[in-house]
């Protein structure tokens, strides 16, 4: 695994006294794993929004869940990731940050989420979430179909914009 | 002949770029890749899918999971990072 920019990949003292060497655990290879990081700590309750980059194309969907059932595939479920947010502020900053390279969000409620048949799993790191069904038609058809905001990311930047 | 400045690069590796794993990271399958020969690690690539395009750089391979770093801002900020793509 590549070392980040700026951090020396070296963990031999010796080699350069005058700067700092990284800890042996960071830059190391991270395992892959069978099923997903599902964080123990259960979504906080006013986390009522979840984000997501790009319109709801259901051929991409189709192929982020299969990609991500393939990955995890003793998970038993399809997956397509998403974000939580508290309130628009929250969506605000995603869209500043993780969301930048999308033109285009989509916003729904967590609760509109689950009553359609969703599951909004916190997986990885926060505010990483995982929205799961064990059958891809009902994960894919319970999104477009469940009541949702369409944004213009207002921090997105076009090529030739820059 | 080259792809001139104003020309939309194609897509070299197709990621969700909503996506993470266990690293934190962006990652995808080696198949999805336009040309398997680009992903190396290291390699800059232009990667995305849908409305959602950055460049990005290969951190690792493991087996045929591919794990990528994108960098903020439009592609067009860091062209000069791509190899020169042939049309």
């Amino acid at each position: 695994m590549l070392a980040p920019p700026g951090c020396v990949a070296s963990h031999n003292p010796s080699a350069r006294p005058d700067i700092h060497v990284v800890p042996p655990a960071y830059g190391d290879s991270v395992p892959l794993e069978p099923v997903p990081r599902v964080r123990l700590v259960a979504i906080p309750d006013d986390a009522v929004l979840v984000v997501r980059g790009d319109e709801l194309d259901p051929r991409i969907l189709r192929a982020d869940a299969t990609r991500f059932r393939r990955r995890f595939e003793e998970w038993g479920r399809y997956g397509v990731s998403g974000f939580l947010a508290a309130n628009d502020d929250e969506v605000d900053v995603l869209c500043e940050t993780r969301l930048e390279r999308f033109a285009d969000i989509v916003v729904f409620r967590r609760a509109d989420l689950i009553a359609v048949g969703v599951e909004v799993v916190p997986t990885f790191r926060r505010p990483h979430i995982t929205l799961a069904h064990p059958d891809l038609d009902s994960l894919v058809n319970g999104l477009r179909s469940c009541e949702h905001r369409e944004l213009t990311n207002p921090h997105f930047q076009r090529d030739g914009t820059s | 002949m080259t792809m001139s400045e104003t020309e939309e690069l194609p897509i070299d590796l197709t990621v969700d770029l909503n996506s993470e794993d266990e690293s934190g990271l962006p990652w995808t399958f080696i198949h999805e890749a336009r040309d398997r020969s680009l992903v190396v690690e290291g390699a800059w690539l232009v990667v995305g899918e849908g409305s959602g395009r950055a460049v990005a750089q290969v951190v690792e391979i493991e087996g045929d999971v591919v794990r990528v770093r994108p960098l903020p801002g439009p592609v067009d900020r860091h062209r000069h990072l791509l190899a020169p793509r042939v049309a």
